[in-house]
């Protein structure tokens, strides 16, 4: 699926005293199995942007090309092609409402309009995908199990419509360093098995200079960087003014050149970062 | 959603002297003025009323459609009460169609009814406009608070309207949140019979439930934890106080007061 947002413009509550512009000429376009992390402040206007990129709210002006139609007309083409985009919350674990785990993997299949057997199978799968053995909890209440775990049921709930782009809002937010790292480990596998595009929103810079193939960068409603993960974090000085940082491996390369070492300050992730300290120090 | 529309329990953030004045002082105010506007019965009585009024609009600097929206969602009974009284009001007869007829009796009624809802309906959205929520409860807590003698639990009924009024906002960004999400996943609450609706409510009923229930629990143990434990010897963080200007707006609505009260004697 080939995305493509068009000078999207959004106003919160126009003509009252609250008024505040979210979103300010928004242009880029997604292609077919990419993974693009978007960072930006709180309040920069990342949730917003995706909600119009599923057609939840309406645009001010501009538009949010899926495949050539318009996400947000009310035409049956539209509809189908909202479909093929799913969305997962911040902390969706609080959209679990059945009694049983399959029950609500199965929801978003069978709003689709999907057979039961169809169902049961999409359900599967999803929960497999995510980690979660199906005849394990599969009939275990949602509310019965651990915050990581019901936040992969929800996921799996989204994968279960077997989407075409995926957007994650924060998917680790919240959870201790184990669960994160299932959820994220979850969110590679859906990559390579499904080679869907992934959307992924995330406050820390270290997932996403492990995880991304391109960074999306949004500062006050406007989308200021876009770009591979090493240029994006390049631009050290205008993340800083931002709010944002580099992740955590480049920093270190930062202080260690800033102390005389001669190594390279482009190197973005952990294991990068031991490489080139290995190449400097390593043998002598 | 229709929620939006009631201006009612809206805050308006200004920083005007109506703003200002003690909770208690506007409370009291708004009350008298009501009372009044029953008191009144003509229209010099009620050009005195929408007078006051209508400073205290200009002095509280919140824009007059802020105001008017608050008519909205009772617009229709307005009308509705207002051609009631147009038509069935017996007298003499100043305008005939067919089987309706308009008399001048009833003309005069059903303007001055008129006139009368939307001064009562300006008036407590003024109160609620130019209050905090918290304020407005911070008030009445301390109005109610003799009562507590006969055994009144003042203090308890006011926390409650507290929280209820507090939680309000969080509960409906709430709503919308599950909604949102569950309409990603293909719910539909806006097409179907009654019954499917009905039960397309559930997905999000549940969720809002369970969230309601841990944010009450959450509450709970941060009271608990702050050693809440009743009215009885708290203090404010912010104390209320009687200024100057209330003073000046008690005697303001003590003249107002009295010249209603002396029009309805002269029978005006």
């Amino acid at each position: 699926m080939r995305v493509e947002v068009k000078e999207l413009d959004h106003v919160y509550n126009p003509g009252l005293a609250y008024e505040t512009k979210a979103l300010d000429k928004v242009s880029f376009t997604l292609g077919r199995g990419e993974l693009v992390c978007l960072i930006g402040h709180t309040g920069s206007g990342k949730t917003t942007l995706v909600q119009h990129i599923c057609g939840l709210l309406k645009p001010t002006s501009g538009q949010v090309l899926a495949d050539g139609v318009d996400v947000n007309e009310k035409s049956p083409e539209s509809r189908a092609v909202r479909k093929k985009i799913g969305l997962v919350f911040q902390y969706p674990e609080y959209q679990l409402f059945e009694e049983t785990v399959f029950k609500d993997v199965c929801f978003g299949p069978k709003n689709m309009g999907l057979s039961e057997e169809e169902c049961a199978k999409k359900a599967d799968e999803a929960l497999r995908l995510t980690g979660l053995d199906p005849e394990e909890i599969g009939g275990k209440s949602p509310f019965a199990l651990s915050g990581g775990q019901k936040r992969r049921v929800a996921i799996a709930g989204i994968l279960a419509m077997d989407p075409e782009l995926l957007i994650l809002d924060e998917p680790a937010a919240g959870l201790d360093p184990q669960g994160k790292r299932t959820i994220l480990e979850c969110v590679r596998s859906i990559k390579n098995e499904r080679n869907i595009c992934i959307l992924l929103i995330s406050h820390n810079m270290e997932d996403v200079a492990e995880m991304a193939e391109r960074v999306l960068v949004m500062d006050k409603g406007r989308l200021v960087l876009d770009g591979p993960p090493g240029e994006v974090f390049a631009e050290r000085k205008a993340l800083r003014d931002m709010g944002l940082s580099a992740p955590p491996a480049a920093r270190f390369m930062e202080l260690v050149a800033a102390a005389g070492g001669p190594v390279s300050t482009s190197v973005l992730t952990l294991d990068d970062a031991a490489k080139e300290i290995i190449r400097v120090y390593g043998k002598k | 959603m229709a929620i939006k529309d009631i201006t009612l329990g809206q805050y308006y953030p200004s920083e005007s002297l109506i703003h200002r004045l003690d909770p208690r002082t506007k409370i009291i105010g708004t009350l008298l003025f009501m009372v009044s506007i029953f008191l009144v019965k003509s229209f010099t009585g009620f050009a005195l009323s929408s007078a006051l009024l209508l400073a205290v609009i200009l002095l509280s600097k919140i824009p007059f459609g802020y105001i008017a929206r608050g008519l909205k969602p009772v617009l229709f009974i307005i009308i509705l009460t207002f051609t009631m009284n147009l038509l069935m009001t017996p007298g003499e007869v100043i305008a005939k169609f067919w089987i309706i007829s308009v008399t001048r009796e009833g003309l005069t009624r059903s303007v001055l009814l008129g006139i009368r809802l939307v001064l009562l309906i300006f008036s407590s959205s003024i109160l609620t406009l130019a209050t905090k929520p918290m304020s407005l409860t911070d008030g009445l807590d301390s109005l109610l608070s003799p009562l507590r003698k006969i055994g009144f639990p003042a203090h308890e009924i006011t926390m409650m309207m507290t929280i209820a009024i507090r939680f309000i906002p969080t509960l409906m960004d709430e709503t919308d949140k599950i909604m949102k999400a569950q309409t990603a996943r293909g719910a539909d609450f806006e097409s179907g019979s009654l019954m499917q609706r009905a039960r397309a409510m559930i997905p999000l009923l549940i969720p809002l439930f369970v969230s309601a229930f841990r944010i009450a629990a959450d509450l709970a143990m941060a009271m608990e934890a702050r050693c809440y434990r009743g009215g009885d010897g708290r203090t404010r963080m912010n104390p209320m106080r009687f200024s100057k200007s209330d003073t000046a707006a008690f005697i303001i609505l003590g003249v107002y007061f009295a010249l209603v009260i002396f029009l309805r004697s002269r029978g005006l």
